[in-house]
C-alpha cells in the first residue's frame, strides 16, 4: 500500500472551498478590505498545512486547518492591535455585520458549530478550550445574534422584533 | 409547571445535538410545554440557515489558483478531475475529487500492455505495479512499463473489487466458498486481520449467500456477496489498509456494473453491483452506517 503526499493533496483541495468560506465568515467585516484579508488568511493556512503534512501530521485535518486560521487571524487583529472584542453599537443590518459585532470568542465557536457543523468536541479541539465552554460561547452568540438581527430588522424597518431580546443565560 | 427549567445553553446543544441521550426526552418535554422556548430554538434555527445562506456561494466556488502555495497545486486539477479506473473492454471511468492522472495515463499504458496476458499473469502484475517488487523469482520479466504503475490505495481496491465481481460475484455456480449458514464473519475476521461483521441486507431486499476471501495486500481481501430475489448479485469487497484516510462514498458506473467505494480509517470498502448507481448508492449508505468493520484486530 502507497499513500503518498498527492493523497494528502487530493484531501486538502477538497477541505480548501470550506476553508476559505470560514475564512470569510470569521473576519467578516472587522478591517478595511475583508475579502483581501479572508483570502489571504486562507492561503497562509494552506501553505502551512502543505508544510506541516510534509512532516506527516496524523490530526484530523478539518480540525487541524481551522485551528490554524484562526492562530493566524488572531495574529492578524493583535499586529493591526485591533481589540478581540469590538466596539458595541456599530452593526449595521447584514448578518455580516451582526457577526462582526460578536466578540472573536463568540463568533468563532458559533461558525464552527453553525456553519462549518462541528461537534462541540471537534470545535474544543479547534480552540483549545473545555468542551462545556464551547457550549457556553455558542450559547451567548447567538443570544447576541437574536439581539443584533432583531435591532437591524427594527433599523431596515421591516418591522418590529417579534419578542423583546433575551440576553440571559441560565446555567 | 413542576419541571425545572431549562436554560439556554441546554436548549443550544439540543439543537446542535449534543444533548446525552438520557437528557433529550426532558429537554424535548420542555420544548413541548414552552412555546417560548421552541421559539428562541426556530429562531436560532434561522440563525443557522442566515449564516450557511450567506456563506454558500464561497464555499461552492472553486478556491482561486493564487491561495495555493506556488507549485502547490497539481495541474490535474484544472484539466480533468478523475480517478480513472481502465480496463480492457470498458470506458475509462471516473469519480469525482480524486484526481490522479498523471498515474492514470500510466495505468491505460500498463492495462493495455497487460490486456494480452492471462488473468494469472495479470494479477502478478497488479503485484509488481502495487509493490515494486517482482512475487515471485523466475517467469517471464515483466515490461519496464509495468514497473511504473503505483495505485494508490483506493484505485487498488476499486480495481480488486471489480475483478473479484467479474471472477467471484457473477459465478453463478460458486460465487462463494464459506456458505452464509456457516461463520462468515469469524472466518473473514480471522483471514483479514479486521473484527468483521457481516451485515444482513435482508431489509433493503438483498440476502447474504455468504463469502470467500480475495488477494490482497497486506492482508487477503474479504468479499460478502449478497443476491436479490431477481437473481442480481452484490459483492462488498473488505480490504485491510493501514494508513488509509477515511473517503466519502464514490459511485463510479461501469457499462455493466457499478462500484461504489468509501473508506474509513485504516479500512477500504467498494460494492459492486448492476449498473444501477442509485441503488448501489443507497445500499453503500446503508452498510456504510452499519459499520461492518468493528475495530481493527
Amino acid at each position: 500500500m502507497i499513500r503518498d503526499q498527492s493523497d494528502q493533496r487530493t484531501e486538502l483541495e477538497r477541505l480548501a472551498p470550506e476553508l476559505r468560506r470560514f475564512a470569510r465568515a470569521l473576519v467578516a467585516r472587522d478591517s478595511g478590505d475583508p475579502a483581501r484579508d479572508a483570502e489571504a488568511l486562507t492561503r497562509d493556512t494552506l501553505a502551512r498545512a502543505i508544510r506541516a503534512e510534509r512532516q506527516g501530521r496524523a490530526r484530523d485535518p478539518r480540525v487541524w486547518l481551522r485551528a490554524t486560521l484562526m492562530g493566524l487571524n488572531r495574529a492578524r487583529l493583535k499586529a493591526r492591535g485591533a481589540a478581540a472584542t469590538p466596539a458595541p453599537g456599530n452593526a449595521g443590518p447584514g448578518v455580516t455585520d451582526a457577526l462582526s459585532a460578536l466578540p472573536l470568542d463568540q463568533r468563532e465557536a458559533l461558525l464552527l458549530v453553525a456553519l462549518e457543523g462541528f461537534s462541540y468536541a471537534e470545535a474544543a479541539e479547534a480552540l483549545c478550550v473545555p468542551r462545556i465552554t464551547v457550549g457556553a460561547r455558542v450559547a451567548r452568540a447567538r443570544l447576541a445574534l437574536e439581539t443584533l438581527l432583531d435591532a437591524a430588522r427594527t433599523v431596515d424597518g421591516r418591522g418590529k422584533p417579534s419578542h423583546p431580546p433575551h440576553l440571559r443565560l441560565i446555567k | 409547571m413542576t419541571a425545572p427549567t431549562i436554560g439556554d445553553v441546554e436548549l443550544c446543544a439540543w439543537l446542535d445535538g449534543e444533548t446525552p441521550p438520557d437528557r433529550r426526552a426532558a429537554i424535548e418535554e420542555w420544548l413541548r410545554a414552552t412555546p417560548e422556548a421552541a421559539a428562541r430554538v426556530n429562531n436560532w434555527r434561522r440563525q443557522n440557515e442566515i449564516i450557511r445562506g450567506r456563506f454558500a456561494r464561497i464555499a461552492a466556488e472553486p478556491v482561486p489558483d493564487s491561495l495555493w502555495p506556488d507549485g502547490a497545486r497539481r495541474e490535474a486539477t484544472r484539466g480533468q478531475p478523475g480517478i480513472a479506473l481502465v480496463n480492457e473492454r470498458d470506458a475509462p471511468i471516473q469519480v469525482e475529487r480524486f484526481d490522479w492522472q498523471r498515474r492514470v495515463r500510466r495505468l491505460r499504458l500498463a492495462v493495455a500492455a497487460g490486456g494480452a496476458f492471462l488473468a494469472g499473469a495479470a494479477v502478478a502484475l497488479l503485484i509488481v505495479g502495487a509493490t515494486g517488487r517482482l512475487p515471485f523469482a523466475g517467469g517471464k520479466p515483466p515490461r519496464p512499463i509495468e514497473a511504473t504503475v503505483i495505485a494508490s490505495p483506493l484505485e487498488t481496491l476499486a480495481r480488486n473489487a471489480l475483478d473479484a465481481h467479474r471472477t467471484y460475484v457473477r459465478d453463478a455456480s460458486r460465487p462463494v466458498e464459506v456458505s452464509a449458514t456457516a461463520d462468515v464473519a469469524g472466518y473473514l475476521s480471522r483471514r483479514v486481520g479486521l473484527e468483521i461483521a457481516a451485515p444482513a441486507l435482508d431489509a433493503e431486499g438483498a440476502h447474504l449467500l455468504g463469502a470467500r476471501v480475495t488477494p490482497g495486500d497486506p492482508s487477503p481481501n474479504g468479499l460478502l456477496v449478497y443476491q436479490e430475489p431477481g437473481g442480481d448479485r452484490y459483492g462488498l469487497l473488505i480490504s485491510r489498509a493501514p494508513g488509509l484516510a477515511p473517503s466519502d462514498i464514490h459511485v463510479v458506473e461501469r457499462r455493466t456494473s457499478a462500484l461504489a467505494i468509501w473508506s474509513t480509517p485504516g479500512v477500504g470498502y467498494a460494492l459492486t453491483g448492476p449498473n444501477d448507481p442509485a441503488r448501489l448508492n443507497r445500499l453503500a449508505r446503508e452498510l456504510a452506517t452499519r459499520s461492518p468493520v468493528r475495530a481493527a484486530r
